[in-house]
């Protein structure tokens, strides 16, 4: 078995943890994307709702592996593919049923709504300055290595695998050199993006009870974004300084060092956020359910935010019913295919 | 403005949702709660807040600063002004109170009918009486 296919082994069973434990981080009137009464999720139907789900996904995620097995054992590329691929639809279909199970249960929200009278005042954690911090980062590194041009090698690797044995070389041109910092630009803008897109277009709260959390939980998920556009600064500026600090093809920073650092910030920063999702009291986030397809896509052309509470995961997700949406998923498909342009 | 000046709309009620804002803002403008010089959310942000339209919050201030109670410039938001209480003659005066009485009657014939009892509306009246005052 190669490095490889271990990590995507273990990757599955992440996943799979991941996915036994997403349906409880969520607000209290929520059940598998349904509006309910609060004390629902400690009724026996609740507990027979998320055993069934539980048990298909950890099914789903058993059938993964053995083709992600098969696939190392017979060589199949497409066994190799297909394990994560059926996880991912089988985690889809699994709370959409749970979903469907838990409708008999809905309680259809009242019509009412509040929204506070202060004028917007929301920020992105930390200011203008946490925000131009890691763009500093970046460029202070496009400008030392300018400066150290010649003393860059004329050939260097630009791709590693899991093992930290490098598989790719590229020539010294500035899209070779300046094009981990470029990526980082654009990981970091596209974060700043979407942390400014909650502040100005997601709803601060439409329910007069939850403001407070409401309040907290936006809190949490901006100073994640602020936390994350600094570590991939660092990240990707340390990546375009390894052809000048490393000696050979080896990476300066192991590359388990680089994941443990991302997801040991990840995990730090969520972690406040599935401890508020937790806490009763959250009540419901005022979007209809019947705006939810399969409990997980929001489309309602007649709701003006662009961004609203995910029902299943953490963060936020899109209103595919705003057009300005479009232009979002476009621009996000754009910095996909920038390395594949460069 | 008070920290808890809020709105509140129904979408189940039978009032389209511009007269509700209406009638909650200019509530909370004559009993101080929203005062002079104050800003409030831009339309874009209170509709997103409600969930409602943008046209839909836009109609509600608009009625608002044509009855002088907000200034709307773009760009710097929406502002409450120091509105100076009109002074009508006579028969407008007369016409406004026969109109008021009216709606008063109306409103307490339907609390009536949802069961409130005469003595519980007159407290209630009593108590507006004295925000009035105050």
């Amino acid at each position: 078995m190669t490095a490889d296919s271990l990590m995507l082994c273990v990757l599955l069973l992440l996943i799979a943890l991941l996915l036994n434990w997403l349906p409880l981080w969520r607000r209290s009137s929520l059940w598998f994307g349904v509006t309910v009464a609060p004390d629902f999720r400690n009724t026996p139907d609740a507990r027979r709702v998320l055993r069934q789900y539980r048990i298909e996904i950890w099914v789903v995620s058993l059938i993964a592996w053995l083709l992600l097995w098969a696939g190392i054992r017979w060589e199949a590329a497409w066994m190799f593919a297909a394990g994560p691929i059926l996880q991912a639809l089988g985690a889809a279909v699994a709370f959409a049923r749970g979903r469907n199970r838990t409708q008999p249960h809905a309680q259809h929200p009242a019509g009412a709504r509040t929204a506070t009278l202060a004028a917007a005042s929301e920020h992105l954690p930390g200011g203008p300055v946490a925000i131009v911090v890691p763009y500093v980062m970046l460029a202070a590194v496009a400008i030392f290595l300018r400066a150290n041009w010649e003393r860059l090698p004329r050939r260097f690797p630009v791709h590693w695998g899991i093992d930290g044995t490098a598989d790719r070389w590229a020539e010294r041109t500035w899209s070779s050199v300046d094009g981990p910092l470029l990526a980082g630009l654009l990981v970091v803008a596209l974060l700043h993006v979407l942390g400014a897109l909650i502040v100005t277009a997601s709803p601060r709260a439409r329910m007069a009870e939850t403001a407070e959390w409401t309040a907290r939980f936006r809190r949490a998920n901006l100073r994640m974004i602020v936390a994350l556009g600094w570590t991939l600064a660092a990240l990707f500026g340390v990546l375009a300084l390894n052809p000048y600090l490393s000696r050979g093809d080896a990476l300066v920073v192991p590359i388990w060092l680089v994941l443990a650092v991302v997801l040991a910030v990840t995990a730090g920063f969520i972690w406040p956020i599935i401890r508020i999702s937790q806490e009763s009291g959250s009540g419901s986030d005022g979007t209809p359910d019947e705006c939810w397809k399969f409990g997980q896509i929001y489309y309602n052309p007649n709701d003006p935010a662009l961004m609203v509470e995910k029902r299943f995961g953490i963060g936020y997700t899109i209103n595919f019913g705003n057009r300005a949406s479009w232009l979002l998923i476009g621009l996000l498909v754009l910095i996909a295919l920038v390395p594949l342009l460069l | 403005m008070t920290n808890a000046a809020q709105i509140r709309i129904d979408l189940n009620f039978a009032a389209p949702v511009n007269r509700q804002i209406v009638d909650q803002l200019r509530t909370l403008l004559v009993e101080g709660a929203v005062a002079p010089d104050d800003t409030l959310p831009s339309v874009r942000r209170l509709a997103i807040d409600l969930g409602v339209h943008f046209n839909t919050v836009a109609d509600a201030y608009r009625t608002l600063a044509e009855e002088g109670w907000l200034e709307i410039s773009h760009g710097r938001g929406v502002r409450v002004r120091k509105r100076q209480a009109p002074r009508p003659d006579r028969e407008t005066l007369d016409e406004t109170l026969a109109h008021f009485r009216r709606r008063l009657r109306q409103l307490a014939a339907e609390m009536r009918a949802q069961g409130l009892s005469p003595a519980i509306i007159a407290r209630e009246l009593a108590s507006l009486v004295e925000v009035l005052k105050s």
